[in-house]
């Protein structure tokens, strides 16, 4: 599984941790940061169980073997790494939907969609005793409200929308398709299990994670584009945006006319917090934030002349009484000249 | 109760006809109120002993097992049945789960916990409302092995026993020595003469037993791929590491036409749901599991049981080789040696205690266990009951050696050159049973055909045309 770990790295030097981090889904800045620089914000929490034994240990194999030159914290693809890397990439899937990462925790979302398909289906054959699959309580919970909540009419309206999402991803790849709709759970049909899965679709067992992920980031787009029963079900576990709530929040503050100190003032937070609330927006939502209500053109003017060259390689050096503000400028900067491209 | 009336019960809710030996007594002495101790075999129908007693006594059953897969399991089993209400309350559960279940807990007869969680106070308290017709401990054997299974929540069940007054308790197991027997009643506090003991013998009369030593592990793996498939099937390999079991797996089914799955508790809950009802419905012909495997399924017809790693003790052996044949047809317990096999389980009993500044320190609450690496909590149970820093060096050390003759005299089973069955039966206090076919002892040239073995031929796995539309259909019952 952890040779995908490849596709994440490059001929220049890129910081482990950052990498780690973002499998693992943590939302720093500075992971975010080096993430959208690396052009890898798409595996943002693709590997949430990731270990750093796992991890470390693949670096040190990957080393070990010549593709990877590991120095201060950062990892290159050597020439031999960039071929084992190219190779990689032409005998294996490679993800495409990864920028709906944020949209929904997929396998939190599948769990669900399996049962209410399972309990679907079961009904539409009248079957009562069957062993529904095992989730936590409060998903069981969930399910059964709202199937309750529907009438005779829940088979084919599950099948329509399944079917019409469906329809869109063969066209993209029917292999998608095909493993979302033989993976379903119901009636007499537990799904196909993993093996026969890489078997019958004829691809290689670490290939059939970012399918299946491929396939329900998918589905939780679509249905957080449209209405009906489905959406209905998983509403609750789709976001709307990709900054966390709490940072969403402050951006609805500063959009509404407030600054940084009475956002501050008002959430009984940190400025430093809010700072980084409103950089998560400025990494994940590009163009959403009026760059010059927090970047001061003067500053921009001094920052532009102190930096210069790759963004990736500049050093943050403080020359304020106020190191907090000006890094957050400096990162501002940073990010904005990275976006300008 | 008399017996017909029992059968009756039986028939009616279970649709057995006849109860299995062993069981009629246990059910006597628990609806008589009787502390009761059952050592049943594998496969000996252990689950029916705390379900009928529902239809007869009121109150809760409270079933208290070691593994959180196999709770689901037997709680699903009832919930199917459709009768009472079951609901598991464990580590997997969330806080949020927790608080409504506890909120509802009047309203389950059977109630599956852990000892982890039955320790938790807002737990007992719950448990404390209701009265408890049936406290039962499944693998009770568990309570005698807890030091090497480092699971020492087991030494509470004494006191949460005395704190629910139950009407009764039932305590059930495959496989106890008189010695462990002894073990388990004096640690769960109840009198061995106040407790109805039932004893059956462990011997699977229908069990081949044998063993084949192979060179190493490339060894094993062509052995496997020769024998498996005139073995027929379905049946189980077991690994001790998840890794194993599914590079195993894998292999296979790159290698040979059997439709082979991993199963271990690393599993996703679907994945495993998955797993466990293809088996059940013969779509898979081997599983390569960790002793996660096989404790919540209930599958009868299950023609061999292999170990392709040395199990830790001739207890978890005889459970686990007890899961083939429990339909009474021919069936093989096959382990697999290579020479180093032992150092597994060996390297699983070395433990490596912290200082005693730093046990002190956690004693004191100036660090918090967990920097005392992945023992820590074990570590912290002791130092919070009643146990010194100083103590803890030779506890452990006594729990190892006790480990290391586990393994030892699981070594001695590999190397034993005369009948595999009086051996193993010896280790449970029993004396022989002469039967035909036995071991390889009696038929070193034994042949899967011997006894009856490979009828069954594995179905080829088929390509299917895939086509997404047909299956939606299918699931929703559409025409089209």
């Amino acid at each position: 599984m952890a040779d995908y770990l490849l596709a994440l790295f490059s001929g220049r030097p890129r910081r482990i941790r950052v990498i780690e981090g973002t499998l693992q889904g943590k939302r720093t800045i500075t992971n975010l940061f080096w993430a959208q620089n690396y052009g890898i914000l798409p595996y943002l929490g693709a590997d949430r169980h990731l270990s750093r034994q796992t991890y470390d240990q693949w670096l040190m194999v990957q080393a070990q073997a010549g593709n990877l030159i590991l120095a201060d914290q950062t990892a290159q693809l050597t020439e031999k790494g960039l071929a084992a890397q190219m190779t990689w990439q032409a005998n294996h899937y490679q993800p495409r939907f990864g920028q709906w990462t944020w949209i929904a925790n997929w396998q939190r979302l599948a769990d669900r969609v399996l049962l209410a398909v399972q309990l679907v289906s079961e009904f539409a054959y009248h079957n009562r005793r069957y062993s529904p699959l095992s989730l936590p309580w409060h998903e069981k919970l969930a399910v059964r409200n709202w199937f309750l909540h529907h009438d005779g009419q829940i088979v084919s309206q599950v099948k329509t929308e399944l079917a019409a999402v469906l329809t869109q991803l063969a066209k993209v790849d029917e292999r998608l398709s095909n493993l979302f709709a033989y993976r379903l759970i119901g009636h007499e049909s537990v799904g196909w299990s993993a093996m026969e899965a890489s078997r019958q679709l004829g691809i290689q067992a670490s290939d059939l994670f970012w399918m299946e992920r491929d396939a329900w980031l998918f589905f939780a787009h679509s249905l957080a584009q449209s209405t009906g029963a489905l959406t209905e079900l998983v509403l609750p576990l789709l976001a709307t945006t990709p900054l966390t709530s709490s940072a969403q929040q402050t951006l609805t503050a500063f959009l509404g006319g407030h600054s940084i100190e009475e956002i501050s003032h008002a959430r009984r937070l940190r400025v430093g917090t809010i700072r980084e609330h409103l950089l998560q927006a400025v990494i994940l939502l590009p163009g959403q934030l009026p760059l010059a209500r927090l970047l001061p053109s003067q500053v921009e003017a001094k920052l532009q002349q102190q930096y210069q060259g790759p963004v990736a390689e500049w050093r943050f050096t403080p020359q304020s009484t106020d190191p907090g503000q000006e890094f957050f400028y400096f990162r501002l900067f940073q990010v904005k000249v990275m976006q300008d491209g | 109760m008399d017996e017909a009336k029992l059968t009756q019960l039986l028939q009616a809710h279970f649709g057995f006809k006849h109860f299995r030996s062993g069981q009629f007594e246990t059910l006597q002495a628990v609806l008589a109120g009787q502390d009761t101790l059952a050592i049943l075999p594998t496969g000996g129908g252990k689950s029916l002993l705390y379900q009928l007693p529902a239809y007869l006594l009121p109150g809760t059953i409270l079933i208290i097992s070691p593994l959180i897969s196999l709770m689901q399991d037997q709680a699903d089993r009832i919930t199917r049945q459709g009768d009472f209400r079951a609901v598991v309350l464990n580590s997997a559960v969330n806080n949020q789960d927790q608080t409504a279940i506890l909120a509802t807990l009047s309203r389950y007869r059977f109630i599956f916990t852990s000892p982890e969680t039955l320790g938790r106070g807002p737990v007992l308290g719950a448990l404390r409302q209701l009265t408890i017709s049936l406290f039962v401990i499944d693998e009770a054997h568990c309570v005698s092995e807890w030091g090497p299974d480092f699971r020492p929540e087991y030494l509470l069940l004494k006191a949460a026993i005395q704190a629910l007054q139950p009407r009764s308790t039932l305590l059930l197991t495959a496989t106890a020595t008189k010695r462990v027997t002894q073990d388990i009643l004096t640690k769960v506090g109840l009198p061995t003469e106040q407790v109805t003991i039932i004893r059956q013998s462990v011997n699977r009369a229908n069990l081949f037993l044998a063993v084949q030593e192979l060179e190493n592990s490339l060894a094993k793996q062509t052995y496997l791929q020769a024998t498996l498939p005139k073995l027929g099937g379905p049946g189980v390999i077991y690994f001790s590491s998840r890794k194993q079991a599914d590079a195993m797996a894998s292999w296979l089914t790159t290698v040979s036409d059997l439709r082979v799955a991993a199963y271990h508790a690393g599993l996703e809950a679907v994945e495993r749901f998955r797993i466990q009802n293809q088996f059940m419905q013969n779509e898979l012909d081997v599983i390569c599991a960790t002793s996660a495997f096989g404790m919540g399924i209930d599958k009868n017809d299950l023609r061999y049981v292999i170990h392709y790693h040395l199990p830790a003790s001739l207890a978890a052996y005889t459970q686990e080789i007890g899961r083939a044949g429990r339909d009474g047809q021919p069936a093989l317990a096959l382990l697999l040696y290579a020479p180093g096999d032992e150092s597994i389980p060996e390297l699983l009993t070395q433990v490596e205690l912290p200082s005693q500044t730093q046990m002190e320190r956690v004693l004191t609450g100036k660090i918090s266990p967990t920097l005392l690496g992945e023992k820590g909590p074990v570590i912290n149970f002791y130092l919070h009951h009643g146990y010194q820093p100083q103590d803890l060096p030779t506890l452990f050390n006594q729990q190892a050696k006790r480990a290391r003759q586990r393994i030892n005299q699981m070594l001695a089973y590999v190397k034993n050159q005369t009948c595999r069955r009086k051996m193993l039966l010896a280790a449970f206090d029993e004396g022989e049973h002469e039967q035909t076919p036995c071991c390889d002892f009696h038929q070193p040239d034994w042949q899967p055909s011997d006894f009856g073995l490979g009828k069954t031929k594995p179905t080829k796995v088929k390509q299917r045309q895939l086509d997404w539309q047909k299956q939606l259909n299918r699931l929703f019952n559409c025409q089209n």
